[in-house]
């Protein structure tokens, strides 16, 4: 009887508690354009694109991993009243396309923002196990192995990690390039939906245009100065920022952020840190720093955090970070990563 | 010195693994006769909904995580007294209540990252606190065993039996109930739930195919234990495979090759069998 | 005349189990070096009644004594041997060999946080030895026959040298060679230690020859009162001895004719075999 008591208890305040936290910003208003938006860069960017005149609701939750979210049928049910939905596709949301074709809202028009990127393997601009063997040093000394690694971008369908994602990197948003060219699919899509305030998403538009060309021009001469540009990070997320800037990514697991590491591919990156003098490891926000912080102990390295910027957390979102503060955020950490004590 | 252990974190894993199979195999042979073999898997689910419970109201999770394995732990018992006929039923129920809870609760944890790091444990991946979390944990368990060991044995054998030979049976149970509570969930957050579900029972299956006697079976399992996890860890790092995983494997290819061998063992060995007393054997 | 020492004394029991009475006005007493039988039929409460001896279960109503000391509030059973029912079954895939299984049952005498010592190695091997399995010593109960296995359960509860051994249906699931080993046994326990035995069994055509005392438990009722002549000791050799106390039927006519209690017999009889042949 306690227990059935206590579960009951549990039950009713947990749900109490999700109904405060949940749909935040779900309110029924006037005219303004219904916009729902599948994960945070989406969200962000809608709503700097369209400003005072669109609604938008964040469909994954803020502070759940993306990837591993399932949407419930409440959700479902917020889709068939809205007007826009905005996913990013390229394999994040691994449920998008179940939800589009069980929506039976004829007027939803619907953003797959990634559809005209040139889309990465998994893996891409990241260092394998076989990359981290025995020549490291030499690789290190003539950049061999950034053209390795652009090659393995072809040949990258037979590797050995986890593809929680399918075959592509999903994280195409964070270069600068791509979220302009996402946004401008944003603004497409609300224009023809919303042709009164075309004008103003255009304005919006450019103006955040302008602020990724900054971004991009920021990275550029930042991380130019540097000639050892390995980031050591626990899942595979950056690979569009190192195509972008010149960097590898050295994962400690695949592409999937939560699985087990094994013992071998541990050392390698221990091995390969030591001999690189890599001053940094870097952890994802939303996930375990746990291995981040044991090859951090072996090596001597101090964890950082790098924002994939797939999610964010509420206490971030309140903080009024953004996308253009979590990239600023990621360029100090990489730099300073980067630049020499001595 | 071997490669292997040039590094830290291969030292912890040893260390770790070393001593919680010994910890593990021990404290299994007793829960594999005692009927509860899902108790691994049923508390380290409880433990998450126990995390889940603390990330919600806002105390420590791992504290939420060990008194929510106790509670489970107690409830398994409560269970098996109202049910004594079916008490592996005790473990199956409050394994569900485990999963759906830390299923349900899960959801509604607004930080998801603060879950999902307690729900992550890897034997490769072990923090000083940890090692000494579990340091302690294995002397505790290891002097408790030793001290009821007698104790242990009978209830195993029979509750009843035990009871009526003058053996506290409820005191020997609760204690052994709060000693595999506070093994599963440390264990489960610093190796993993797989590790500790798998090293709990299977090991212990393999010992009962080839031990002639309980002592042999607690010291098989504890070399099957032991050989799993020294094994896996040194193919992780070998040849990279998953560590949790792989134990696991080698853990049930120990049963097999038991199994196997029990079979020969019995097909050569068919004479020194017993012959059936005569009654005139009797008369002493 | 100096008083009878009695080992168990029963009087005026009542046990009800979810408002459904099992027994009720039960009274008897087995005197001390008695080997007595109780039968009955299938749920007509004899397990009940061994439990309620034991103290295992609180009675409604009514006095237990054993060795002249009342039962309930007692923790201390060492005078007494209890073989519960399929306790053979129970062990029959537990990894442990006979020695170990045996001394388990010396928890009292080796004391708490202890091993056992030399001297409880010899009781230990003393026990099997009076059930003539020596040679099995370092064997487990896999590895032996079912008859096998229900003397080993004996030299456990033999160990702790009890005074009265309470054996619930031993004989059950064995073959006839194995019950004759195990009545053997008990009869020489019986005999050169004066034990006193009190057994349940469906067994009563082979257990008859070795017991003094035949009880019947039936239709929730039990009397004791002198044996008439004919009853069920027909099938006992000693029947002329005055030892015997009387049994009452209560499916048998209150005249205690030989022929309808012999059939009594009978039905008992086959109620043992259609056990046996589910088993």
């Amino acid at each position: 009887m306690r227990l059935i008591k206590s579960l009951i208890l549990i039950m009713t305040t947990a749900l109490i508690l999700s109904s405060c936290s949940f749909f935040p910003g779900q309110t029924s208003d006037s005219g303004k354009l219904k916009v729902i938006a599948s994960v945070y860069p989406m969200y962000d960017f809608a709503r700097k694109i369209g400003g005072e005149y669109v609604d938008v609701t964040l469909l994954v939750p803020a502070g759940f991993e993306p990837h591993t979210w399932e949407p419930t049928s409440k959700d479902m049910l917020s889709l068939e009243k809205a007007d826009v939905f905005i996913y990013n596709g390229a394999g994040m949301e691994m449920w998008a396309d179940n939800l589009i074709s069980a929506i039976e809202n004829k007027k939803l028009s619907v953003v797959e923002t990634s559809k005209d990127l040139e889309l990465m393997a998994t893996g891409a601009y990241s260092l394998d196990n076989d990359a981290l063997t025995g020549e490291i040093s030499e690789a290190h000394d003539d950049h061999d192995d950034h053209e390795e690694a652009e090659s393995q971008e072809e040949d990258h369908d037979d590797d050995d990690h986890d593809h929680d994602h399918g075959q592509y990197d999903p994280h195409v948003w964070l270069s600068p390039i791509n979220a302009k060219n996402q946004m401008n699919a944003i603004c497409d899509a609300f224009c023809a939906a919303d042709p009164n305030h075309a004008e103003a998403y255009r304005n919006n538009y450019n103006k955040y245009a302008n602020m990724l060309d900054d971004l991009d021009a920021e990275y550029r001469s930042a991380l130019d100065a540097f000639d050892s540009k390995y980031i050591v990070v626990s899942h595979e997320a950056f690979g569009y920022m190192c195509k972008e800037y010149g960097l590898l990514q050295v994962p400690i697991r695949g592409i999937s952020a939560d699985a087990e590491p094994d013992a071998e591919r541990m050392r390698r990156i221990i091995d390969f840190i030591n001999a690189n003098h890599i001053r940094v490891v870097f952890f994802e926000a939303l996930t375990n720093p746990k291995v981040s912080e044991t090859i951090a102990a072996e090596t001597g390295c101090e964890v950082r955090e790098l924002h994939p910027i797939g999610g964010l957390t509420q206490e971030q979102i309140d903080d009024g970070q953004d996308y253009f503060s979590l990239m600023n955020d990621n360029l100090v950490a990489l730099t300073a990563s980067f630049s020499s004590p001595d | 010195m071997p490669l292997m252990f040039q590094y830290s974190y291969m030292q912890k894993a040893f260390v770790v693994g070393i001593l919680l199979s010994l910890a593990i195999a021990c404290l299994g042979v007793i829960v594999v006769h005692k009927r509860m073999s899902l108790i691994g898997s049923a508390l380290s689910h409880s433990s998450l909904s126990g995390v889940a419970i603390g990330l919600l109201f806002g105390f420590n999770p791992i504290l939420g995580a060990v008194g929510a394995c106790l509670f489970a732990s107690l409830c398994i018992e409560a269970i098996r007294k109202k049910l004594p006929d079916f008490q592996d039923l005790a473990v199956a129920i409050t394994l569900s209540i485990g999963i759906g809870l830390a299923g349900v609760l899960s959801g509604f944890v607004k930080n998801a990252s603060d879950f999902n790091s307690f729900l992550f444990g890897s034997i490769i991946a072990i923090t000083p606190f940890e090692l000494y979390l579990v340091i302690a944990l294995v002397l505790i368990v290891l002097l408790v065993f030793l001290l009821m060991y007698k104790e242990l044995f009978y209830i195993s054998l029979s509750e009843e039996a035990a009871a009526l030979s003058g053996v506290p049976v409820r005191t020997i149970n609760f204690i052994f109930t709060i000693l595999t509570a506070l093994t599963v969930s440390i264990a489960a957050r610093t190796v993993g739930a797989l590790v500790i579900s798998s090293l709990l029972v299977v090991p212990v299956a393999a010992a009962m195919q080839i031990a002639r006697s309980f002592k042999t079976t607690i010291f098989w399992s504890i070399f099957f234990a032991l050989v799993s996890t020294v094994m896996g860890l040194t193919l992780s790092f070998y040849i990279g495979l998953k560590p949790g995983g792989t134990i696991a494997l080698l853990s049930s290819l120990c049963f097999f090759a038991a199994v196997i061998m029990k079979s020969l063992r019995s097909r050569f060995s068919k004479r020194s069998l017993p012959l059936p007393n005569k009654p005139e054997d009797l008369i002493p | 005349m100096k008083p009878i020492e009695y080992a168990v004394e029963v009087e005026n029991i009542h046990f009800a189990y979810n408002e459904k009475p099992i027994l009720s006005n039960i009274t008897f007493r087995i005197q001390d070096g008695d080997f007595a039988a109780i039968i009955g039929d299938n749920g007509s409460g004899k397990s009940t009644l061994i439990k309620i001896i034991l103290g295992l279960l609180p009675p409604d109503s009514g006095i237990i004594k054993i060795q002249g000391q009342n039962v309930t509030g007692r923790s201390d059973f060492s005078a007494v041997g209890y073989v519960p029912q399929n306790s053979a079954d129970s062990i029959s895939r537990f990894p442990a060999t006979a020695e170990e299984i045996v001394l388990s049952s010396l928890y009292k005498k080796i004391g708490p946080f202890r091993f056992p010592g030399k001297k409880h190695r010899q009781m230990a091997e003393d026990a099997l030895f009076q059930v003539g399995l020596t040679d099995y010593k370092k064997r487990m109960p896999t590895e032996m026959s079912g008859g096998q296995r229900q003397r080993l359960m004996l030299a456990r509860v033999l160990a702790n040298q009890p005074r009265i051994l309470i054996l619930d249906e031993p004989t059950v699931g064995i073959d006839n060679d194995a019950v004759n080993q195990l009545l053997t046994v008990l009869h020489q326990i019986n005999i050169t230690n004066k034990v006193t035995i009190v057994m349940v069994t469906h067994d009563i055509a082979k257990v008859a020859s070795y017991s003094n005392r035949v009880l019947c438990l039936s239709e929730k009722h039990f009397h004791e009162s002198d044996l008439p002549s004919g009853t069920i000791v027909h099938a006992h050799p000693l029947q002329n001895d005055h030892r015997y106390e009387h049994i009452h039927c209560a499916n048998c006519p209150q005249s205690h004719d030989s022929e309808s209690c012999a059939a009594c017999n009978q039905d008992h009889k086959s109620h043992g075999e259609s056990e046996r042949g589910h088993l």
